[in-house]
């Protein structure tokens, strides 16, 4: 029940459900979080004009406008880490989340700690700083002027595909990027269904960076939406 | 008609100048009699009675002119002669009775087997379960067979509106004539058309088609004769119907009773699942109940530790629910057809694992072995539903093992197909289960509380979606062994870049 912010983050609810409001509310406040509420999407947008929150907790279930909506509006101005809270939790329905702006989904009911391990991320790593020369996770270092890999201080070779798609992976650090995201972004792919070169280049990268690639711990699946690099120590 | 008496005047003439020169050598004029009387049979035999009387008196007359002395006159010369004649012409009036009567018997004898048969080639036709359409189908062409006529039959839709049976070639627009007095039997219920004293105009016969609840259409033959049907025919005709509508009866009964027990199913299904859901969602509802009202009267003074019975028991109730009510979820929307594959290429290796990461809870403490090949093909399937039923298939096995026993998933290759087992070091499935494991709501006899009965039928609802095959076994060692079969499919390998 310690406060772990360094900094007050706010974070907006953007939730017509009160229960679930106030569960969230007492939650954060108790890490140490500023929170701000909104009941309906317009309501929502507004109060994000007013306060500026690091971060947004949207649900798509909203009483006067779809989610989806309320995403596309606040993506107009904001770059603030928006997670979708939904019950919805068919693939392509988080696909389009994820597409439309959204940084993560998390699926009604869940854990408080994953909410907050996700926000733990949000906070260290600002939303201004775009990724630092030398980006390290886990034992992972990736030198993005001197475009070298090291895994645990060794250096990695990587094919030019390999390293595009780490290079995506680290500017969008913590963040799920569906298949369509990265077969556009590398392979210029215009029809998505064809995630063969993806699977494949991905079990490389998980062969050469991962310690177990059996058992990733870096570069996480998220079961048909996409992949994800996780932040850790 | 008079053919016929043309014949009979012709055959004896032809008898009479063939046997007249030869007379003599047959034995006069009684052996000239009795040619003259075969005659007379012959043409009984092969007409009808007047012919045959004509024939009868023509030889007579013929016999006493040119064949009874004295010959070329009508004259009777002594009483026996005049006997002869008598009884000549009796005799030949009766042969040619009974020929004709054998004759018209063998008619009767074989319309009626002709009857018999079209009969029993349509009771054949309409005795499998074909459905409304067919039976009609079958119908219109056996009577097509047994009248040597056009049959069409004419179904009234819902408004009462009459439309040829779908797949007759026929074109749908009847003419105003036709539709008039098919319309007309349909309403009156009473044959009109041709040869009939309503709509005689139309070209062809209508009869109505009738069942148990009423008219359902009418059926129309376009005879080739020209005569009117005989009542041979017409009596065929009611038997025909006769058939059909029996027939009618037979399919409607068949449909009423498949839906009663179509619908007897349902509600049981509906009754199991409202007995086995509602004891499962009943049961942490009450948990978490009291575990609120609970923490409610939590005395402040005391330990945080102590309270801790009371959250574990709060977050067990919650992960059953959310579980319990994931599975009716997506059994129900597995059973609305709203489960759609999407068949995409799977690392086979990600997809193990990420099942294996989903259940971390429900195997901890538990030895997981893996097994997976290094080169394991690309496979198309939904990542998402086979992980699912991976993530089902370990949680199974979680739940029927004792805690700390292995659990084992593999996968390899085999004659064209991908095998996915998960097998474990439990006390088995019993055999008599074996077959009703997959069953919705089954629940063997040794089964842990907590479960629904649906988790296995989920597994191999998903499975079977993406085309696959799931089964369930006992390992030779002892324990359960599942196994998912996925065909293999040629997908062309990527092509990879080297090192720079």
């Amino acid at each position: 029940m310690s406060k772990t912010a360094e900094k007050e983050l706010t974070v907006l609810v953007i939730e017509d459900e009160i229960h679930m409001r106030r569960m969230l509310r007492v939650c954060l406040e108790r890490n140490g979080y500023r929170v701000a509420e909104a009941a309906t999407g317009e309501d929502g947008i507004s109060q994000a004009l007013a306060c500026q929150p690091d971060v947004v907790l949207l649900d798509l279930g909203l009483p006067d406008m779809d989610g989806l909506k309320v995403l596309g509006r606040l993506r107009e101005w904001s770059q603030a880490p928006i997670f979708v809270i939904s019950v919805r939790g068919r693939e392509e329905e988080k696909i389009t989340a994820l597409d439309n702006g959204a940084n993560d989904y998390l699926v009604k009911p869940f854990g408080t700690g994953e909410l907050l391990a996700r926000l733990r991320v949000v906070q260290r790593y600002p939303r201004s700083a775009s990724p630092p020369a030398v980006f390290k996770t886990g034992g992972l270092e990736v030198d993005l002027t001197g475009r070298t890999v090291k895994l645990n201080g060794r250096l990695v070779k990587l094919t030019a595909t390999e390293y595009s798609l780490l290079v995506l992976f680290v500017h969008h650090a913590g963040k799920v990027l569906t298949h369509g995201h990265l077969l556009r972004e590398i392979w210029g792919a215009s029809d998505v269904s064809k995630t063969g070169p993806l699977r494949v280049y991905m079990g490389y990268l998980r062969e050469k960076l991962e310690t177990n690639p059996a058992k990733p711990q870096l570069l996480v699946t998220e079961a048909g939406v996409g992949y994800r690099l996780v932040l850790r120590d | 008609m008079w053919p016929e008496y043309l014949v009979a005047v012709a055959v004896v003439a032809f008898i009479t100048l063939a046997t007249f020169p030869f007379a003599a050598y047959v034995g006069g004029s009684h052996g000239a009699a009795l040619i003259l009387l075969l005659g007379v049979v012959v043409v009984g035999y092969f007409l009808r009675r007047g012919p045959t009387l004509l024939a009868a008196a023509l030889s007579a007359l013929v016999w006493d002119f040119f064949l009874l002395p004295p010959v070329y006159a009508f004259r009777i010369s002594n009483v026996g002669d005049a006997l002869l004649l008598g009884m000549y012409f009796t005799v030949a009036i009766i042969i040619g009775q009974l020929t004709t009567r054998i004759r018209a018997q063998q008619e009767i004898e074989r319309l009626r087997q002709e009857r018999a048969t079209a009969l029993y080639l349509l009771t054949l036709e309409l005795s499998e379960d074909v459905g409304l359409e067919r039976i009609l189908h079958r119908a219109a062409r056996q009577m097509e067979r047994a009248f040597g006529a056009r049959v069409s039959v004419l179904i009234a839709d819902s408004n009462g509106a009459l439309r040829p049976l779908p797949g007759e070639n026929q074109s749908p627009v009847l003419a105003l004539d036709e539709y008039a007095a098919a319309a007309w039997v349909l309403k009156k219920n009473q044959r009109a058309g041709r040869f009939t004293l309503n709509h005689p105009n139309a070209e062809a016969l209508y009869a109505p088609l009738v069942t148990s609840s009423g008219s359902i259409g009418v059926v129309g033959l376009r005879l080739a004769q020209s005569f009117p049907p005989t009542s041979h025919q017409l009596s065929l005709l009611d038997a025909f119907l006769q058939q059909i509508t029996l027939a009618l009866d037979r399919n409607q009964l068949r449909q009423i009773s498949e839906t009663a027990r179509l619908l007897a199913e349902s509600e049981r299904l509906s009754k199991t699942l409202l007995d086995s859901v509602s004891h499962e969602i009943q049961t942490p509802i009450a948990v978490i109940q009291s575990a609120v009202s609970n923490l409610a009267h939590v005395d402040p003074t005391e330990p945080w530790e102590s309270h801790q019975a009371i959250v574990s028991a709060l977050e067990h109730a919650t992960a059953r629910l959310n579980r319990l009510v994931g599975n009716v979820l997506e059994m129900t929307r597995l059973e609305s057809g709203h489960v759609k594959p999407r068949l995409n290429e799977c690392d086979v290796r990600d997809l193990l694992h990420t099942a294996l990461s989903h259940t971390e809870k429900e195997l901890a403490g538990r030895p997981v072995e893996v097994e997976i090949p290094p080169e394991l093909p690309i496979i198309p399937m939904d990542f998402v539903l086979m992980e699912q039923a991976l993530a089902n298939l370990l949680v199974n096995a979680a739940g029927h093992t004792p805690s700390g026993t292995a659990v084992r998933l593999a996968a390899r290759v085999e004659n064209d197909f991908l095998i996915i087992q998960v097998a474990d070091r439990g006390p088995g499935i019993p055999p008599e289960s074996l077959s009703r494991v997959f069953e919705k709501f089954y629940r063997g006899p040794s089964a842990p509380t907590g479960g629904s009965g649906l988790g296995l039928s989920l597994v191999k609802g998903f499975v079977e979606a993406q085309g696959g095959q799931v089964t369930a076994g006992n390992r030779p060692e002892g324990g359960a062994v599942f196994t998912i079969r996925m065909p293999l499919a040629n997908i062309p390998p990527v092509v990879v870049e080297t090192l720079s």
